[in-house]
């Protein structure tokens, strides 16, 4: 499903974001692709993983793999225990651990912005793109991107 | 009456009650393409069974049947009430000959012809005679009628037998019954509830999930036993709830569980045809049909087991002239057997061919360049023989009928191994091949040890588990040896290679610290080592979760589990852990093999294999002579002269010491006498360590064809049999009450022992 598209239809109605902070950085998240929000979960980690694994978390009966945004973005651990959205991914579920999940913000097509050229490449493959907000930056996440199926690769 | 039969009654009522439903809706809609279709089915599965299992009756009527419904559904005719009508009095009369078959199988006595005659017209479009056919409809309405009045009289005693066997209660529940489903003419009262009643048909998917949803109630009966452990008023309860559970569990799975026999049962005459086919002579044997095994698996398992029995027949067993020619019985043996060994069944497929000859699968992978040359310099013979199960291999120098094109063995492995199973091979050039598949006995529940490494728990399932060690902090010192940088330890006096888990997980190096571990001694798929770690908590029935496929790559866990105390735990895969530690497979398997068939073939003597001295020679003892092992203290030995003597319960017992352990003031305080029986006295030996029981084979020495006495080939050595007779007797009285050795036997040793120094 391309994000375009989603756009398209949109129009001038807005997308609800889910904010959800990592490091310093703002995210958004399409409100319509969490299945789930768990308020810092337990997380088992994972020996010899991926770098990108945060651990496995328990949801439901099923043990899903948790992706580190932090990791990901090469900022370290997290000194506290991180917030995790579920999303549906092309192996099962997964989680995508975060510092902190805030509010739900409406952000306009027309304030949206592919990523800028500077972006380092592995952010560039993360990003799908980013809102400006009155006061700041809102950096678009695309559940697609972040699928540990694909990041594996 | 046997299952196939069984099932067949099964099928066919569950088919006929569709037709009768299909038939009154078809009143309404004659030309309902859907509904003609279903009930040509029905009739034509019975027909298509019937000639199979030989019920002549059956075949005939159900075809004249067929014939007409199959003109109705290709709409060569539409059905009026009339045919209906003859539709449903076939249907009658296929029941009552079913009925019949239940009962003492056999199709019963019974003219068919009318009705055959009847369908026959109705096919070519003849109306039968209207009169005629009310006639015949209220005939059947009355003979209805009177069987079902039959029915309901002799079905009286056996209701109120019914009725007191099963308390007040149950009548009124019983009592409307034979009205509601009137019996077709039953000849005898049914003894037994019939097949169909007693069975039910489930669908597959609902059976999973009870599975799935009995999973999680294991796992919160877990974590609610925990949860009580310490409450003393809750514990009562959680342990009930602990029984129900399993009980549950229990039956749940054995509802999903069928004999292999399902499978097994087919094999008989692919053989038979495959060895006709080859021009082959194969006797086929079955082993172990009734052991039960989850049936998705035992779906799963029935392509790869045709594939082997294929390939056994094709490849494995030899012309019956090539037979002779090695001496072997010109009928080749394939041998199916199942049994079941702990959480595993293990499905053998054995022939007594002439084995797989690794240096042709060399040269043929090599030449398929399925690998490398400098790979296959370091490959022993048996991870070899594991090329076969490389994609695009196939050995047969033809593609032959029956197999041979490339896919197969590599095929075979992923469907068992998508099961969670294993394929093993063994072979041994002229002797045979044995394929053997180890199929976990249910997909989703595993008893398991939960482990601690570097304090994370893992689950490691009791499958591959043998033994458990547990080293001090001293003896960990000590007690684990380095050759080079690989980890050992003496376990019963053999080397056993150690991997440490928390390196091989890359948790952190030691932080030498002052603690003792534990070593787990795994087998896994003829691959024995030791695991290392830190500790251990209770067994626990695990609950099996997948990984993530982006995980499975790491390739050490087969899946994650959640404990009783609510964490979660990866379940290590002691094979894999096995591969990747590089333990190579080993010999012992083989070896235990061959020592049983020289046993077989020799009747060897069994010994007791022991050390005689601290890093001195082995010796082997008859195990026969042998009565049983002490550990004594040193304090205890006396002397008699210059013989030492042990004192049990009031008699003596002289010792042989022949390596001096006695005077060795730098051994233990304690040691170690084999009481042996020797003639009909009882003496002792000495000795450093107990090593192993093993066959010996005789040993004829060279130029002569005598049996050198006193040696014995012993694990390819040769080994020194302590002569128990040379044990001094005892001076005097002591060896009053226990007489001396027998003369005869010695003279005769002595002299054979002459000739071996000769």
């Amino acid at each position: 499903m391309s994000l375009t598209l989603e756009h398209a239809h949109i129009a001038e109605a807005g997308i609800e974001m889910c904010s959800v902070r990592v490091g310093e950085t703002l995210f958004g998240v399409p409100i319509t692709k969490i299945l789930e929000i768990l308020g810092a979960p337990a997380t088992r980690p994972v020996p010899l993983a991926p770098s990108f694994v945060g651990g496995l978390v328990h949801y439901r009966g099923e043990v899903l793999p948790a992706v580190s945004l932090r990791s990901l973005l090469g900022l370290g651990d997290s000194p506290e225990r991180q917030d995790m959205l579920v999303f549906r991914g092309t192996d099962g579920y997964f989680g995508l651990l975060v510092d902190a999940v805030g509010e739900v913000l409406t952000v306009h097509p027309r304030d949206y912005e592919t990523n800028p050229s500077t972006l380092d490449d592995r952010r560039k493959a993360l990003f799908a793109g980013t809102y400006k907000l009155a006061d700041r930056l809102l950096v678009m996440l695309d559940p697609d991107l972040l699928d540990p199926m694909r990041l594996v690769r | 009456m046997d299952e196939l039969t069984r099932e067949f009654l099964i099928e066919s009522q569950e088919g006929l009650d569709r037709m009768e439903r299909c038939l009154t809706e078809l009143e309404e809609r004659p030309q309902d393409g859907e509904l003609l279709a279903d009930i040509f089915r029905s009739v034509h599965t019975i027909k298509g069974t019937t000639g199979f299992l030989g019920y002549s009756r059956l075949e005939k009527l159900s075809h004249a049947g067929e014939n007409l419904l199959g003109m109705l559904r290709d709409g060569k005719l539409v059905a009026n009430e009339e045919i209906i009508s003859t539709l449903l009095q076939l249907l009658d009369d296929l029941r009552a000959i079913l009925q019949s078959i239940e009962n003492d199988n056999s199709e019963g006595q019974g003219d068919d012809h009318a009705m055959i005659e009847r369908l026959h017209a109705l096919q070519h479009g003849e109306a039968v005679a209207v009169a005629e056919s009310v006639e015949l409809v209220e005939s059947v309405e009355i003979a209805a009628e009177t069987k079902t009045k039959k029915a309901g009289k002799r079905r009286a005693p056996a209701r109120s037998n019914s009725a007191e066997a099963a308390g007040s209660e149950a009548a009124p529940e019983a009592a409307p019954k034979p009205a509601a489903e009137p019996v077709a003419g039953v000849p005898q009262q049914r003894a037994q509830v019939s097949a169909a009643d007693s069975t039910l048909r489930v669908d597959i998917t609902l059976l999973n999930q009870m599975m799935n949803l009995v999973g999680e109630l294991v796992l919160t009966r877990n974590q609610i036993l925990q949860a009580t452990n310490t409450d003393v008023a809750f514990a009562p309860l959680s342990r009930r709830l602990d029984m129900v559970t399993s009980d549950l569990r229990e039956a749940v799975m054995k509802v999903r569980m069928q004999p292999v026999s399902h499978v097994f049962s087919k094999f008989p005459r692919l053989v038979r045809d495959l060895a006709q086919q080859l021009d082959k002579q194969i006797h086929l044997e079955l082993e172990g049909q009734e052991t039960e095994l989850d049936k998705s698996l035992l779906e799963a398992i029935k392509d790869p087991l045709t594939h082997l029995v294929r390939n056994s027949c094709d490849h494995g067993i030899e012309m019956p002239a090539a037979r002779e020619a090695a001496g072997k019985n010109p009928a080749g043996t394939l041998r199916l057997r199942a049994y079941q060994e702990g959480s595993h069944v293990l499905i053998e497929v054995a022939d007594d061919g002439g084995g797989i000859r690794v240096e042709k699968i060399r040269d043929k992978a090599l030449e398929r360049k399925l690998i490398t040359q400098e790979k296959v310099a370091q490959l022993s013979e048996r991870e070899l023989l594991q090329l076969i199960f490389l994609p695009g291999f196939s050995t047969a120098a033809a593609v032959t009928n029956v197999s041979g094109r490339g896919v197969g063995m590599d095929v075979v492995r992923n469907n068992v191994e998508k099961i969670g199973g294993k394929v093993e091979i063994e072979s041994r050039p002229g002797k045979g091949t044995t394929l053997r598949l180890r199929i976990p006995l249910t997909l989703a529940i595993v008893p398991a040890l939960i482990v601690s490494s570097r304090s994370q728990s893992f689950a490691l399932p009791q499958g591959a588990l043998f033994e458990l060690v547990h080293l001090t902090p001293e003896e960990r010192r000590t007690q684990i040896e380095w050759l080079e940088n690989a980890p050992l330890y003496r376990l019963r006096g053999k080397l056993l290679p150690l991997v440490y888990l928390s390196r091989m997980l890359e948790q952190g190096e030691d932080p030498e610290v002052e603690a003792g571990c534990y070593i787990a001694v795994l087998n896994a798929d003829g691959r024995r080592y030791g695991l290392v770690i830190d500790g251990l908590a209770d067994p626990e029935e695990i609950v099996v979760k997948p990984l993530s496929s982006a995980l499975k790559e790491i390739g050490l866990f087969s899946g994650a589990t959640l404990m009783g105390n609510g964490e979660m735990a990866l379940i290590l895969d002691p094979a894999a852990i096995a591969v990747r530690a590089e333990i190579g497979l080993s010999e012992e398997e083989e070896e235990e093999q061959d020592q049983a068939s020289a046993a077989l073939a020799s009747e060897g003597e069994e010994f007791l294999l022991v050390e005689t001295g601290e890093g001195t020679a082995q010796a082997a003892l008859p195990l026969s002579e042998v009565l049983r092992i002490e550990r004594i203290e040193r304090g205890r030995v006396e002397h008699i002269g210059r013989t030492p003597v042990l004192r049990f319960d009031g008699v003596l017992l002289p010792l042989e010491d022949s390596s001096g352990l006695l005077d060795d003031v730098s051994q233990a305080a304690e040691m170690t006498v084999i009481v042996c029986r020797e003639g009909t006295r009882h003496v002792g030996i000495t000795v450093a360590h107990v090593l192993d029981v093993a066959t010996g084979s005789a040993l004829s020495e060279a130029g002569t064809n005598a049996v050198a006495a006193g040696v014995t080939l012993l694990r390819e050595r040769v080994t020194e049999v302590v002569n128990l007779s040379r044990i001094p007797v005892l001076p005097g009285p002591a060896a009053g009450p226990i007489p001396g050795p027998i003369p005869g036997p010695i003279a005769i040793t002595a002299e054979l022992e002459a000739e071996a120094c000769r």
